[in-house]
Order: structure tokens, then C-alpha cells, then sequence
């Protein structure tokens, strides 16, 4: 479609200034102004093809072309086309030449007009055989740490330090609240102690005198269990009486003292587990033969008896 | 509450129980050592529960079973388990009378006070059911008649921990079945020697039979006269409960080691088992000991173990050592 450069004149006209490009040699994909000068007479109008695409093989346009009046005098007016072109492969080109239709302004033809061919080097980037050395693929670009994303990181890292003063520091003052008494660990009670006051409570309780039987003799065996266990080291708790009695033989014990033991626990273990009721003289012989074995084993006595 | 004459009741049982020192005398003219062995199969007779041995073959398991049979005079049957042996050939079936132009019913083996299931997991799961099934019931069916089984009526099986090649292990459900679980070791060098002595000398000695069958009924009601506290039966509940959750009782290494533990069928067994045993110390009343004394042929064949602790070579002996060593003791 012819492009409309607008003029009015009466009388025929076709002065054509030039056609020409900004560079005749360009290095590949640069890009050249390509434009043409075009003296229209007044009351005539001139029009180009437009052209879309490439312009010759190898070379393309980029963009149509634009037209602008440059200059108005009385009997003519300066009219200029320009285009973007540009090439990807070099070699020696001939932009073709434009072809510019003048018209009255009634429409009819006048003249028409071939502008000249304008010739364009594209040339290409030298490459040095002699010295020419492959490096191989850039790795991945690291781009350096912003603040933004240090900022999270080291929020996180100051609250988790501040935790830790705060805890150090309420420990040392729970530590400072509870001064530590200069002096020797209170030694643990003695077993034999423990046992006796146990035993001395369970007498107090007065279990079988208010018909509490099994109870007063469990509770017995229970106290004697855990000073044997403590006194002796052997285990009692998950240990029948019999079991019991074969560790304590094990052990250098007097005879009257296992003999009690074998007696009271037989006794216990009849009222326990096959609803015995003893007798009352029975009952009140159980603390005292319990209190009998204590003392006649407990650690201190076993001293005296070496002195 | 009801006061026990615990002297009263200790001198019925030194009366009663007096049956098993002959017992025991009679049977240890013929099996030489095995001493756990006859007792645990004294506990099974008096507490009416049936027995599973187990245990390498030439342990004498079958001859202490078939001697104890001796020893009461009552009826005695033996089956050999086979990979071929059917229900009908236990239990009994219906045979046609071309006489009487009618079926008639014919029973099978285990018609019989005492019934030695030699190799019971050399047979497949529908025979040794049909055994269970009578050994739970107490009564077998054939046809559309339903048969009581004699009383007393005990099963004692055998079975080999070697050859599993073609075996049908016994299902866990069917060995809840039995009360007792006993392994058979070998005997001591000494009894060894006597054995050789006694099989060479070629006069080998036969148990008479000591007991009639009405004899084991009245004991075993004996046995349930003995008393049990209340607090055994703590413990006894104790000792199962551990079984199902050990980290409640402080054994938190045994929670991956089991997989399920003992049923309630093992309380009652447990439960009875101490009994008898008390039975035969004869004692009237039941103490922690009894109850120790038997845990383990209660329990062993009752408790599941993982793979971790197959894995770890663990026995449900090793797992019922650990429960008894835990469990407070009254």
C-alpha cells in the first residue's frame, strides 16, 4: 500500500535529493537508518511502497517507515522517509531501490520514480584462530546476601541467645537463693533406726487389739523387708520369705536371730495368706521379736560386739 | 467374711494329698529324675488341666505320661499324631451295620481318661482342633449325637522344639488350651547312669496302678477347697497384667519384646495351678511361692514374642524372669 506523502501543486514535478544510509558498513545485528529526501512539488502528492519484513535477503526492516515533511518552501515541499534496518549475517547487500509515486491531488498519476539501490557492508566479529582458547560454561551466578534475607536469620539467632542469658541467669539466682551450707552431707539415717521407729509406731497403732491382724503383720514384714534390704543389700521386696530366709543364710547371721526371723515371718505369712488368727500372745510377741532381730543385727551392735 | 480353720483344713489336706507321696513313689520306680516333670504332670491331674510337653526326643516324655496312666487304674489311649491322621480317627465316626441295616456310632481314641497326643504338631490344623475342641468342651459330637468324655479327662501331649520340617505348629489360641506348658531337659549325669543301669539290666520295672479314677476327682475338689487369699489373687493378677503392660510395673525394656501377653484363661490357670501345687506341699492355703513355683509352665506358651526379641535370642523364660524379679510380692 503506498504511503502518502502530502503536497499540493499544480505543475509536475520529480526532484529526488538522495536516498542513503546513516553507515555503509555495520558489524552484524547493529542497526542503520536507511532514509531517502523527496522534493514534492506544490499541488502534487508523493507516496512510497511500504515494505514489511526483509528488505533483501539477509537484511531486515525494522518498523515501517515513517514520513515527515522537513521543509515547506512556495513552490515545493522536503519530504523524508526513514527506516530502522539491520542484518544478521554478514556479507555485501544492496538495499532496493524505493519507488515513489507522485499523483495530483485529484487522485490521477503523474509520474512515478525509482530512487537508487544504496549498498551496505555487514561485517561479522574477527575471530583469532591462532590464539583462540574455549573456556567452558559459567556456573551459575551467586548473587551476594542481602540484609533482608540475613535479617530473619539474625533476629532469630539474638532472641535464642537472649533466652539462654535469661535462663543461665535465673538459674544462678535460684543457686544464689539456696546457699549451699559449708560442711559435711547429712548422712543418711541408719537402717535400724528407720525400722525401729517403724516398728514403734506400728506398736502404737494398736492394730490387732482393734481386730486389724493382717494388717499389723504386713506391716511388720514390710518394715523388716526394708531394713533388710538396706541393712543386708538383698533384694526383698519382689522376694517371698522363703527367698528371703535363703539369702540371710548366706549371710553370717547368729541363730536365734534367723530362727526368729523364720518364726515371725511363718507366722505373718499364716495370718497373711491362710486367715490365721493368732493368738494374743502371739500378737504381743510379734513387735517385740521383730525390735529382738533389729537390734540383734543392726551394724552398731555387730561393732560393740567386735570391741 | 468367713474364718478358715486353717488347722482344720491343713490336716484334711495332710489327709487327703497322703495319695500323692504313693503316686509320686510309684512313678519314680519307672522314670528316673525328671523330677519337675512328674510334678508338673501331678499339678495338671489334680488341678484338671491339660499339659503340653515339650522337649528333645528320648526325654521320656511319653513313658512319664504313659506311667502316670499306669499308676491310675483308668483308661488309657495313645495317639500317634501323623501328617495323615483325620478327626474321625480320634474323635470316632458312623459306621454302617449291614447287620442292623443302620448307622452306628463308633468312638474314636480319645474316649479315654487319659490321652497321650504323641507328636500332636505332626498333625494339620483340623485334627488337632477337633482334640482342642474336645479338650475345651469336654464333650465330642458325632453325628447328631453329643457324647460327655469320662472324668476324669486329661490331655497330655507331646511335642518335638526340633524337626519343624512338615510340623503344623499349634496355633496360639489352641495352646491357651492347655494349662501347662513344661519343657523336658535332660537328665542329670547320676540319673543317666541309672537309666543306662536299669535298661541293662533288662528287668525293667512297671508302676502298679495306685489310684482308681474316683481318687483323682475327689482331690481335685479338695484342691479347690485350698484357700487363696485375696492377697494372691493381687498377685497373680499382677503377675498377668505385666505381661500385657510391663511399663506399668517398671519394665519398660519388655514393652518391644512382647507382642501380646497372657489371656485371663491364664490368671484362672495360674489360679489353680498354686493350688494343686500348695496341694501337693500339702498345705491348705496358697503362698507366693506356689504361685512362683508354677508361673512359669503357666505362662511361658501364653506370653507373644516380637521379632526384636526373637531377634535378640529373649525367651518368654527370660521375659517371665524379669516379671517375677518386678512384681512386688505380698
Amino acid at each position: 500500500m503506498p504511503l502518502l506523502c502530502a503536497a499540493s501543486f499544480g505543475a509536475m514535478a520529480q526532484e529526488i535529493v538522495s536516498a542513503e544510509v546513516s553507515k555503509d558498513t555495520i558489524l552484524i545485528g547493529d542497526q542503520v537508518e536507511w532514509t531517502s529526501s523527496i522534493r514534492v512539488p506544490r499541488g502534487m502528492r508523493a507516496s512510497i511502497d511500504s515494505m514489511a519484513g526483509y528488505v533483501v535477503p539477509g537484511v531486515e526492516l525494522l518498523g515501517a517507515f515513517t514520513v515527515d515533511t522537513v521543509e515547506r518552501g512556495r513552490d515545493f515541499s522536503m519530504v523524508r522517509t526513514r527506516a530502522l534496518v539491520t542484518s544478521f549475517d554478514s556479507g555485501s547487500y544492496v538495499l532496493p531501490p524505493l519507488v515513489v509515486y507522485f499523483d495530483r491531488e485529484d487522485g490521477t498519476p503523474v509520474d512515478t520514480l525509482r530512487l537508487p539501490g544504496v549498498p551496505l557492508e555487514v561485517t561479522t566479529v574477527p575471530v583469532d584462530t591462532a590464539t583462540y582458547q574455549m573456556y567452558d560454561i559459567r556456573p551459575q551466578f551467586r548473587y551476594p546476601l542481602t540484609f533482608r534475607e540475613v535479617l530473619p536469620w539474625g533476629l532469630a539467632a539474638a532472641a535464642a541467645a537472649a533466652v539462654i542469658f535469661l535462663a543461665v541467669k535465673a538459674v544462678l539466682r535460684h543457686r544464689r537463693k539456696s546457699p549451699v551450707l559449708p560442711g559435711r552431707p547429712v548422712p543418711e539415717e541408719p537402717p535400724h533406726v528407720t525400722a525401729l521407729r517403724e516398728l514403734d509406731r506400728i506398736r502404737n497403732e494398736k492394730l490387732w487389739q482393734s481386730g486389724k491382724q493382717k494388717q499389723y503383720y504386713t506391716e511388720i514384714t514390710d518394715a523388716l523387708r526394708l531394713y533388710i534390704e538396706r541393712r543386708f543389700g538383698i533384694k526383698t521386696i519382689e522376694r517371698t520369705s522363703n527367698e528371703i530366709l535363703t539369702d540371710l543364710s548366706m549371710k553370717e547371721l547368729r541363730p536365734e536371730d534367723f530362727g526368729q526371723l523364720k518364726e515371725l515371718f511363718s507366722m505373718a505369712d499364716l495370718v497373711k495368706f491362710a486367715k490365721y488368727t493368732a493368738s494374743e500372745s502371739e500378737n504381743e510377741n510379734a513387735v517385740p521379736a521383730a525390735v529382738r532381730f533389729v537390734n540383734g543385727t543392726c551394724a552398731d551392735m555387730e561393732e560393740k560386739k567386735d570391741e | 467374711m468367713d474364718t478358715v480353720n486353717i488347722k482344720e483344713l491343713n490336716e484334711r489336706i495332710q489327709k487327703e494329698s497322703a495319695f500323692v507321696d504313693i503316686l509320686s513313689m510309684e512313678m519314680t520306680k519307672v522314670i528316673i529324675g525328671q523330677k519337675h516333670l512328674v510334678e508338673n504332670l501331678l499339678i495338671g491331674l489334680l488341678a484338671g488341666g491339660h499339659i503340653l510337653l515339650e522337649g528333645v526326643p528320648g526325654l521320656a516324655k511319653t513313658l512319664a505320661i504313659n506311667t502316670l496312666a499306669s499308676c491310675i487304674n483308668a483308661r488309657f489311649s495313645r495317639i500317634q499324631f501323623t501328617p495323615d491322621l483325620l478327626p474321625a480317627d480320634l474323635i470316632g465316626t458312623m459306621i454302617y451295620s449291614q447287620k442292623s441295616e443302620q448307622f452306628q456310632i463308633k468312638k474314636g481314641p480319645v474316649f479315654a481318661n487319659f490321652v497321650l497326643a504323641d507328636e500332636i504338631n505332626r498333625s494339620p490344623a483340623k485334627v488337632q482342633s477337633a482334640l482342642l475342641e474336645a479338650m475345651q468342651e469336654r464333650q465330642v459330637t458325632i453325628g447328631e449325637q453329643t457324647f460327655k468324655l469320662p472324668e476324669p479327662f486329661l490331655v497330655m501331649a507331646t511335642q518335638n522344639p526340633i524337626e519343624q520340617e512338615g510340623t503344623y505348629p499349634l496355633p496360639e489360641a489352641q495352646v491357651d488350651r492347655f494349662m501347662l506348658k513344661v519343657v523336658v531337659t535332660y537328665p542329670r549325669k547320676e540319673e543317666e547312669k541309672l537309666i543306662i543301669r536299669m535298661n541293662n539290666g533288662g528287668t525293667f520295672p512297671k508302676a502298679n496302678a495306685v489310684l482308681q479314677p474316683e481318687d483323682i476327682l475327689k482331690a481335685r475338689s479338695v484342691v479347690r477347697d485350698v484357700y487363696m487369699d485375696e492377697k494372691i489373687e493381687r498377685y497373680i493378677v499382677d503377675l498377668v497384667y505385666a505381661t500385657r503392660t510391663p511399663d506399668d510395673y517398671g519394665l519398660k525394656s519388655l514393652k518391644d519384646m512382647i507382642s501380646y501377653g497372657a489371656s485371663p484363661r491364664a490368671s484362672i490357670s495360674l489360679a489353680m495351678a498354686s493350688k494343686a501345687y500348695a496341694f501337693i506341699k500339702r498345705r491348705g492355703y496358697v503362698i507366693p511361692e506356689d504361685v512362683r513355683a508354677v508361673c512359669y509352665e503357666v505362662l511361658r506358651h501364653r506370653i507373644g514374642l516380637t521379632y526384636e526379641a526373637e531377634a535378640e535370642n529373649i525367651t518368654s523364660e527370660n521375659i517371665i524372669s524379669d516379671i517375677i524379679n518386678a512384681v512386688e510380692v505380698p
